[in-house]
């Protein structure tokens, strides 16, 4: 009898001891980590697993080594971008990283076509969107699959054949000026957006992508409802045409150009609010969500040192840096939680309407051909096409 | 220049070298325009198609564009000439008080990158939140805001306004050179000065006047900024900004080749300027009288107009330059934009600075900006002089087409130009030069030909030739004349065309953002462009007054040496 | 000296090819003063250009000095800097941003010989001095006057000291008494320094004064070459006799040839018979034309004494000239033109006698 108490003892003492040792292992998480999760106020065991998850073929430690500096196209800003990198650069101080900001698709078109001119211009690029299908068909990307934090991505936020990854979650809903609008204003649904006379008279403000939000509820809530909807959205509301991009208008917003703006991101509201300005977020059921695509392109130089890179960014660790640099809600499947989310309220435990790209390319052109239409005769005039 | 078998190999290789730079882009443009490949390095002969044209010609909204774009061209045209004839005309012609101001101010306007002045005129004049409009409706008890800046009106008043520096530096060696003998005729023939001024000195002026107006004209059709930031809310389309529409389109793919089908209008348009320009300059010269002896055309009295003229100038500059800054200055020390308020003033932050000092970014745009924008300034300068002296002082067989030839890229947007480059510069792999700054500088060295020939030419014409000759007959070979003769007398001309490529090289977004790849050719104007393009105003504005302020200082300097060293020196010979 | 055969130069102008000079032979000896004169598109300028190398002729030789600079037989062109001369340009063309110094160094800096700057200095005060702007060596050029630029132009043409000095019209930007002193100086200058001189002027008055031989020129062609005296009192074509200075011309036609050693013959004109020096080659009855300058003819109200020539005509206008009075007469329904002393009483109106003395009427053929 003794002896199995004791196996229990030593079993329980084992078990504390572990969780001591967590807590020790702790303590050796980069410096810049620890800032991070005391900003957050995030318990440290969040990053319990991380050792094992930053575990990686020995081959890709040493070949990143002798490989040069890893470039990298994103959309983040650089100041971000560093905020980002930092525990990356702790762990990996041999991987040096040159940044660049890549906003706007024919950034994408451009790489593609120095890609098919045998020039591979960055390793690792981001916000590949329509140009993705390009991408394929050239053989552009690699398959990422031997990733080891690939799984982490729920499905669904992965391409099926390995080359792209989801990096974060975007939310594309409404955002609005505190002084003229209140929370009590807000439509519950989307089809309350037609009925409330506070939108019109030009309050509301329309960017020119509806394949950013309109896409998913045309999926989710059927062709003949989106159909409708937008039409009466644009004869009825008529609401303000804007071609500035969605976050240039996030700052007309704040200046008083207009009461609310749709569509309108997460992440960038929230660090509009943070700056002071009078922007606040709301999301009408059900929530345009989207995931933005990372890859890797093939035949990339810093091959090693890219592989590197995405599993430290899709592993806990890098999803919250990510988080911290601005404010981009992460993908990983554990890492789905108020705190991760800005806005969480107006955005966790509500129906969502889900952008996938199956859905880009059969709903996508019809979309667009009659958003164009009523765009044109609500006075925007044509899109660019 | 003397002419013999050996200079005539020269003369050649400039013209070469110039046709390469011209046609290739050109050529580009047209082939381009038939491709139906989704990317622009995909072009091959069969997917070639007509398909662009039809798309692009048989919407009806192109047509639309049309209308507008004449209305906005030709507006902006004629009230930015008006003005800028009428300050050269009172710096060169009239006793007005206050010259200094003038020459140098008016070409300080070309300091403000584009997207900023709109945007601080929309901060002043948006029907919602401009400035000026609540304090008229608040003054005058309005229930309506007065002035909309989107609109055609706006996008007049705006582009003309920045029309004027350019037109002015074209102007004033017209008016210096009209020979004053031909007024005197009429004034002592009893005719008072405003007719003086009708009949003889606008006719005199006019064929030169008319191909500044071109020039201008030219400009006012390929940029961009101004239509896109106060056309685009108010839907109104003029051809650049469809063409940038176009490439920048918000589906997922930009359709380049339809863009390109777009832009043969410009390359037609440019054909026939061209033509008309050609002619215009040579009617002008003959109108020209240059004064070997140096007369110094007659300045009019101008009296009791003197106030109402130096109250013009001082409007003039204090539209373009001075409220636009003070509104740039205002919003980069806010965290987001507002309009101007007790709360506003409280909530003032040096953090957009801050962020400027910390940003890698900024200083290695900074260093890619210096070293691209005195490449090109110095490449235009040294390949402007070289073609005039083809065009104006040889006798080689090509030297009027040569001279079209340099003329044409004014009228290429630089949008369709850096997609062109793009495509060139990636095909001729073997010269390191794709994705470097140095393809930036070859793109613009490109475009500002024209300016830069314009000005050598009017410049190469005022050196009578007989200096030269004198020189040979002194002893010197050709290379000796043109460093001890030409070289000096060109200098104030060099140094205002290398201004004038710094000034716009250092604002202008569209051709490099095309050529863009990367930190290592990040320049200034990409830099505030990608920022102003995701929202962060405040930060750009807090570029926009710094670079404003360098350039300024830049400007006030060189034409403040300028002008008194134009007053110093005796009449020219 | 300067040599130049069979000079044939075009150029190309708007209106097309012109054919500026054709076909000219000349030679100027070494110290000679040599002007070419004649109306504007003559030919005379793109001839002395040729000389300066400025302008490529299409076919001939030219000889600077004992240099062949120019053949089109041989394919020999050689380029104004390595020409051995010395040029002034009608406008001057002074360097406006050299200083006086550096505008009469500037040759000197060019040759192949590297001089001190003392020696420099030298010089250019040498050249200075020969043309009088001692003392304006740190002037900026444009700060001179017109006459002082032309010396300035002509101290540059001369300091290199070389054996050619060739001048377009350099007197022509000068005021009236400025261009007279200056003709008297310029001529002494020259012939001091013993320059052969080549000089290309409109003005007849000029070519008369300076030179030591003229030669007219027409339409790209000599017409007449000789000492100025020669030129003034014999031209040999009309042209001539009309570009420089007053003729009266009285058409005629030959009534006797000349007989005797003084070759005089006689001319039946509208105002009778005149007894005239008549060419060697002139026959009985052809038409000619009778040259008389005006101050060869004698005005009075009575010339009876004078056996022959005389006539009578009205007088129709005086100018006064300051120097002399110019009477225009009406005989025989012609006008002539005479020079009177500005103190002769003569009316407009009056009847008056006008002697023509043989010996000063010439005769040239009609053509």
């Amino acid at each position: 009898m003794t002896q199995r108490k004791c196996l229990f003892l030593i079993l329980f003492l084992l078990w504390a001891r572990v969780s001591i040792v967590d807590d020790g292992w702790a303590a050796s998480l980069p410096k810049s980590t620890e800032e991070m999760l005391k900003k957050l106020k995030l318990e440290a065991n969040i990053l319990s697993n991380i050792d094992k998850e930053l575990e990686v073929p020995k081959g890709w430690l040493e070949g990143a080594k002798g490989e040069g500096k890893l470039r990298i196209y994103h959309t983040m800003d650089p100041p971000q971008a560093e905020v980002m990198f930092r525990p990356f650069k702790e762990r990996f101080p041999f991987v040096p990283i040159e940044y660049s900001r890549a906003s706007h698709e024919d950034r994408a078109v451009r790489t593609l076509v120095a890609f098919k001119n045998k020039r591979i211009v960055t390793d690792i690029i981001t916000g590949l969107g329509g140009s993705f299908f390009l991408y394929k068909e050239a053989k552009a990307l690699e398959d990422m699959r031997n990733i080891p934090n690939f799984k982490n991505n729920p499905e669904g936020t992965v391409d099926p054949e390995g080359l792209w990854v989801g990096m974060h979650m975007r939310y594309w809903c409404m955002a609005y000026n505190t002084r003229r609008l209140k929370r009590e204003d807000m439509p519950k649904r989307w089809d309350d957006l037609l009925t409330n006379v506070k939108f019109r008279n030009g309050n509301l403000a329309i960017g020119n992508r509806p394949q950013l939000w309109a896409l998913a509820l045309w999926k989710a809530n059927g062709e003949p409802w989106a159909k409708d909807f937008l039409a009466k959205l644009f004869t009825e509301v008529k609401p303000q045409l804007r071609r500035e991009g969605m976050n240039a208008n996030l700052e007309l917003l704040a200046a008083g150009e207009f009461d609310a703006t749709i569509p309108a991101a997460e992440y960038r509201s929230y660090q509009k609010a943070l700056d002071g300005a009078p922007v606040s977020y709301h999301c009408p059921e059900p929530v345009p969500v989207a995931v933005s695509e990372m890859g890797i392109l093939k035949g990339a130089p810093n091959i090693n040192a890219a592989r590197l890179f995405v599993n430290w960014f899709l592993s806990t660790e890098g999803q919250i840096a990510q988080y911290v640099g601005d404010y981009a809600p992460p993908v990983h499947k554990n890492l789905q939680r108020k705190e991760l989310v800005p806005f969480a309220d107006q955005i966790v435990g509500k129906k969502d309407a889900f952008r996938d790209p199956g859905v880009e390319l059969e709903i996508q052109p019809k979309l667009l051909a009659y958003w164009d239409e009523l765009w044109l005769r609500g006075g925007g005039k044509t899109r660019g096409r | 220049m003397w002419v013999a078998s050996r200079p005539l190999v020269w003369h050649s290789g400039i013209f070469l070298l110039v046709l390469v730079l011209v046609l290739v882009p050109l050529i580009f443009l047209v082939l381009g325009s038939f491709s139906t490949a989704r990317l622009p390095g995909d072009f091959s002969l069969d997917t070639m198609g007509w398909i662009n044209y039809v798309k692009v010609y048989t919407d009806p909204g192109t047509y639309e564009l049309f209308t507008n774009t004449l209305v906005y061209v030709g507006g902006s045209s004629l009230f930015g000439i008006s003005l800028a004839v009428t300050l050269a005309w009172l710096v060169e012609r009239t006793n007005l008080p206050v010259k200094l101001w003038i020459y140098a101010g008016v070409p300080m306007t070309l300091a403000a990158p584009g997207m900023l002045q709109a945007m601080a005129w929309v901060l002043l004049l948006s029907p919602r939140i401009g400035l000026i409009n609540k304090w008229l409706q608040d003054l005058f008890g309005l229930e309506h805001p007065p002035i909309n800046v989107y609109s055609l009106g706006g996008m007049i008043f705006l582009e003309g306004l920045r029309l004027v520096p350019t037109a002015f530096l074209m102007l004033v060696p017209l008016m210096r050179s009209m020979d004053p003998a031909l007024e005197e005729a009429a004034a002592v023939s009893g005719a008072r000065p405003l007719s003086i001024i009708r009949k003889i000195s606008l006719r005199l002026l006019a064929p030169g006047l008319v191909a500044v107006m071109i020039y201008q004209l030219m400009t006012a059709l390929e940029v961009f900024e101004i239509p896109g930031v106060l056309g685009l809310p108010a839907g109104i389309y003029v051809f650049s900004t469809k063409i940038y529409a176009i490439v920048r389109s918000a589906t997922f793919m930009p359709v380049y080749g339809q863009a390109n089908a777009l832009a043969m209008v410009y390359l037609l348009m440019a054909v026939v300027t061209t033509y008309f320009y050609a002619r215009m300059i040579s009617r002008s010269e003959k109108y020209t009288i240059i004064t070997g002896k140096g007369y110094r055309p007659r300045q009019l009295n101008l009296g009791k107009w003197r106030y109402p003229a130096v109250i013009l100038v001082f409007l003039y500059l204090f539209l373009a330059i001075l409220l636009p800054f003070a509104v740039f200055v205002y919003a980069s020390f806010l965290s987001y934009v507002q309009t101007p308020s007790l709360e506003a003033f409280k909530g003032m932050t040096l953090k957009n600075y801050r962020l400027l000092a910390e940003y890698g970014e900024v200083g290695a745009a900074l260093k890619n900006t210096i070293l691209m924008v005195a490449v090109t300034a110095t490449a235009t300068v040294f390949l402007s002089f070289l073609v005039s002296l083809v065009v104006v002082r040889s006798k080689f067989w090509g030297r009027k087409l040569l001279d079209q030839l340099a003329f044409v890229p004014h009228a290429i947007p630089g949008i369709v130009m850096g997609i062109a480059f793009f495509w060139v510069f990636l095909k001729i792999d073997f010269l390191p030069i794709y994705g470097t700054v140095w393809a930036m500088a070859i793109g613009f060295t490109v475009s500002f030909l024209s300016y830069g020939t314009r000005s050598m030419n009017a410049s190469l014409l005022q050196i009578h030739k007989e200096l030269e000759e004198a020189a040979y007959v002194s002893g010197a070979p050709p290379w000796r004349t043109l460093w001890r003769v030409f070289l000096p007398l060109m200098l104030p001309t060099f140094v205002g065309v290398w201004i004038w490529v710094v000034l716009h090289a250092v604002r202008i977004a569209g051709m490099p953002l095309m050529l863009y790849e990367g930190p290592q050719n990040q320049v200034l104007s990409i830099l505030i462009w990608n920022m102003w393009d995701e929202g962060y105003v405040p930060a750009v504005a807090a570029i926009g007054t710094l670079l404003m302020l360098t350039l300024l200082l830049l400007t006030l300097v060189v034409r403040y040496v300028g002008f008194r060293q134009q007053f110093m020196q005796a009449p020219n010979v | 000296m300067i040599k130049l055969e069979n000079l044939h130069v075009h150029y190309q102008t708007d209106q097309g090819r012109v054919h500026a000079v054709r076909g000219i032979n000349l030679e100027v000896q070494p110290g000679q003063f040599y002007t070419l004169l004649g109306p504007s598109g003559c030919g005379k300028t793109t001839t002395l250009r040729s000389v300066a190398g400025l302008e490529t002729p299409d076919e001939g030789e030219i000889y600077v000095g004992d240099d062949l600079v120019f053949s089109s037989s041989r394919k020999i062109v050689v380029p104004p800097y390595r020409r051995d001369i010395g040029m002034v340009f009608q406008s001057y063309a002074i360097w406006p941003h050299l200083n006086v110094f550096e505008n009469v160094a500037f040759p000197l800096r060019e040759m192949k010989r590297r001089f001190s700057q003392q020696e420099l200095r030298n010089r250019v005060a040498q050249a200075l001095t020969l043309v009088q702007l001692d003392g304006l060596m740190d002037r900026p050029a444009p700060f001179l006057s017109g006459g002082q630029q032309q010396r300035l132009a002509l101290a540059r043409a001369l300091v290199k000291e070389p054996s050619v000095l060739l001048l377009d019209e350099p007197l022509s930007n000068l005021d009236a008494k400025l261009r007279e002193e200056t003709r008297f100086e310029l001529r002494e200058l020259v012939k001091r320094l013993g320059i052969t001189t080549l000089y290309v002027t409109h003005d007849q008055l000029e070519a008369l004064t300076m030179s030591d031989r003229v030669t007219v020129m027409d339409q790209g062609c000599i017409v007449q070459s000789g000492t100025p005296m020669e030129i003034y009192q014999a031209p040999q074509e009309r042209f001539v006799a009309n570009f420089i200075g007053l003729t009266n011309f009285v058409e005629g036609r030959v009534h006797r040839t000349a007989g005797g050693q003084n070759q005089i013959g006689e001319v039946e004109t509208a105002s009778g018979r005149l007894r005239c020096v008549l060419p060697d080659d002139i026959a009985s009855g052809d038409s000619v034309v009778l040259l008389i300058r005006p101050e060869d003819i004698t005005v009075a109200f009575d010339l009876s004494f004078h056996r022959e020539n005389v006539l009578h005509g009205q007088v129709d206008a005086l100018i006064f000239m300051g120097d002399a009075l110019e009477c225009q007469l009406l005989v025989g329904g012609q006008r002539l033109r005479t020079k009177l002393h500005p103190s002769s009483g003569i009316q407009r109106g009056q009847t008056v006698a006008l002697h023509l003395p043989a010996g000063r009427c010439r005769v040239l053929r009609s053509s």
